[in-house]
């Protein structure tokens, strides 16, 4: 499989001035100011294959913005390489600029007064679009995400769902090979992100198109990518499979367990750490190693009515990585 | 940068669909847009009222017949309203709230983006505009001159297409500051003052002191209200060497425009959003 994205050794610093609080400071800058610098990007490598939907996950200003700004030709890198589709994103040419597309969850890119169907018919123009395409492109996206009812309907007027469907559908008009989502979720109740999350699997198997996502919801990653890039502090700290993330991070399972009448002792430490523990319930975590041990001695010693072993949330497993591998550096 | 080259006109047809896409969203605000002309007409009339108590007290002003000033400050209404840009408030919202991206990731030049975006609203605005002036000029008859000669109203139309590019480049060159300055709200108020003042909005230039009028000589401003209304009354005999410098000026501020959107897309690069 050739690859869509490549990326070598990629650094991005950024140069900021530090600013005294106050009018003080604002009048001593006018003068004299501090240069400082932030490593937004620490040298990181990666490459995409081409209809491969990989997730990039991390905290607030780890790099993951940055990384897309830099794959869709906004920022300038300081060092080292990319290539999408065999182009330089930052060389801005109009060959590149109309096969991929970036959708940030954050940013409007439709006329807020306008129906966004005019939207859509300025995009056909703008990505020169000819007409047989355009019509079969936008049938199959009205279909797809279900907005043949809405796109009449100046912009202002939609929900934050529906706006969020139409801003996809006009970024994915003219086809794009790979398409950038940041944060695509963000915002939205849990009935419109599943049904956002649905729509970007389902247009990746269809059509093929190469899909980087951002996000920090773990649902997002779990729910749609196979394959996750975690990014902390400007560097990659883990990059493989969701499955293999949860085998090498998470080393312990959850034991959730219902007692068929009221249980007053307080040895349940012997059996694992317990995390939750409320009337009848209670939730404990043991070793991955010894679960069956744990669950024999468990079923065994205590009146147990219902018991259940249960994988560790990819949220936990994630902040595990950040807190262990990578402490946060000043 | 090959690529931030623009590509006019040969994809015109995207800039023309711009064009309508605007009229539509313009045309969302009808009602402002009466508003607007009410407005104005109110305050034409409150102009012409002032004027003629002042020639009434038998003084003249200038070497202007009341019918040439109150033309003036009529035709310095459509001028200022048809020619001035006003869309570097965008450009500058739009740099400062990051929307500036949505063109580096499209292909379409963010020059001749807001010139059709201004080309069209100041299109609709002139349409506005002179069915305003048109219905005081009908109750105010003899205070409208008209030119004596056709070739007269070709010469206006002519000043005031050029205008309407020397003022947009000048705006849009405001606009990029925004690259640099986070504060530049404040200074365009200032800039703009200026600049109205020696367009010639607020008082014909030869009206003014000496030394101003030679400042404003060497200035571009006067070419955007000044120079069309002179010739619109029939006070300049040649334009020509005229209609030769204001070409230069639109020349010198393409470039600087094209540069100053160069260098600070190089600025936005670097530093982000």
């Amino acid at each position: 499989m050739p690859f869509s994205i490549q990326v070598k050794k990629l650094s991005k610093t950024y140069e900021y001035f530090k600013k005294a609080p106050g009018l003080a400071g604002s009048l001593k800058s006018l003068f004299w100011r501090e240069k400082l610098y932030n490593e937004a990007l620490k040298g990181i490598s990666f490459e995409i294959e081409e209809g491969e939907l990989v997730g990039f996950l991390g905290p607030n200003g780890a790099g993951k913005t940055t990384t897309l700004k830099i794959l869709s030709g906004i920022l300038y890198p300081t060092s080292g390489d990319a290539v999408v589709l065999g182009h330089a994103p930052w060389r801005r040419e109009p060959a590149y600029q109309k096969q991929f597309s970036i959708v940030m969850g954050q940013k409007n890119q439709l006329w807020w007064d306008l129906p966004a169907q005019e939207s859509f018919i300025l995009n056909r123009e703008i990505y020169e679009i000819d007409p047989g395409t355009y019509q079969h492109n936008l049938g199959e996206l009205l279909e797809l995400f279900d907005i043949k009812e809405i796109i009449d309907v100046p912009v202002r007027k939609l929900s934050m769902g529906q706006r969020m469907k139409c801003e996809l559908a006009a970024a994915l008009l003219h086809s794009p090979k790979v398409l950038f989502l940041d944060e695509p979720t963000i915002g939205l109740d849990i009935i419109s992100q599943e049904k956002i999350r649905d729509y970007i699997r389902e247009y990746n198997t269809i059509k093929k198109t190469t899909v980087l996502l951002t996000s920090h919801y773990m649902r997002d990653i779990e729910r749609l990518c196979r394959r996750v890039i975690v990014i902390n502090n400007g560097t990659i700290v883990y990059d493989g499979s969701v499955d293999d993330l949860m085998h090498s991070y998470a080393d312990h399972k959850v034991i959730r367990l219902t007692f068929s009448h009221e249980y007053k002792e307080d040895n349940l430490g012997k059996y694992g750490e317990v995390v939750e523990r409320s009337g009848l319930t209670v939730v404990l975590k043991a070793s991955k190693k010894d679960i069956a041990r744990s669950t024999a001695t468990i079923l065994s010693e205590l009146p147990v009515e219902d018991l259940s072993v249960e994988e560790v949330e990819i949220e936990e497993v994630i902040r595990k990585i950040f807190n262990t591998l990578t402490p946060l550096k000043k | 940068m090959e690529a931030d080259v623009p590509h006019f006109p040969y994809d015109m047809k995207k800039y023309i669909t711009l064009f309508h896409i605007n009229w539509q969203n313009t045309l969302q605000y009808r009602f402002s847009l009466v508003i607007y002309i009410a407005g104005y007409s109110l305050y034409i009339w409150v102009l012409l009222y002032l004027w003629s108590a002042v020639y009434r007290e038998g003084q003249t002003v200038g070497n202007y017949t009341l019918s040439q000033l109150t033309t003036y400050y009529l035709l310095q209404l459509i001028i200022n309203s048809v020619i001035f840009s006003y869309i570097s408030w965008d450009v500058i919202d739009n740099i400062k709230n990051g929307n500036f991206s949505n063109f580096l990731i499209k292909p379409l030049d963010y020059f001749f983006y807001w010139f059709t975006v201004n080309l069209s609203g100041k299109i609709l605005e002139a349409l506005f505009v002179m069915m305003a002036v048109g219905l005081i000029s009908i109750v105010f008859w003899g205070y409208f001159a008209f030119p004596e000669r056709f070739i007269t109203l070709i010469y206006f139309l002519i000043s005031v297409i050029l205008g309407i590019v020397l003022a947009f480049e000048l705006d849009f060159c405001v606009g990029m500051i925004t690259f640099w300055l986070t504060q530049v709200r404040t200074f365009k108020y200032m800039l703009q003052t200026l600049i109205l003042f020696f367009a010639g909005a607020m008082l014909p230039l030869d009206l003014f002191p000496d030394i101003l009028i030679r400042i404003s000589d060497v200035l571009p401003f006067k070419y955007l209200v000044f120079f069309p209304a002179s010739l619109y009354l029939g006070k300049i005999d040649n334009p020509w060497p005229s209609f030769a410098a204001l070409l230069v000026w639109i020349l010198i501020f393409y470039g600087l425009a094209r540069i100053l959107l160069i260098r600070g897309i190089k600025r936005y690069e670097a530093v982000g959003a």
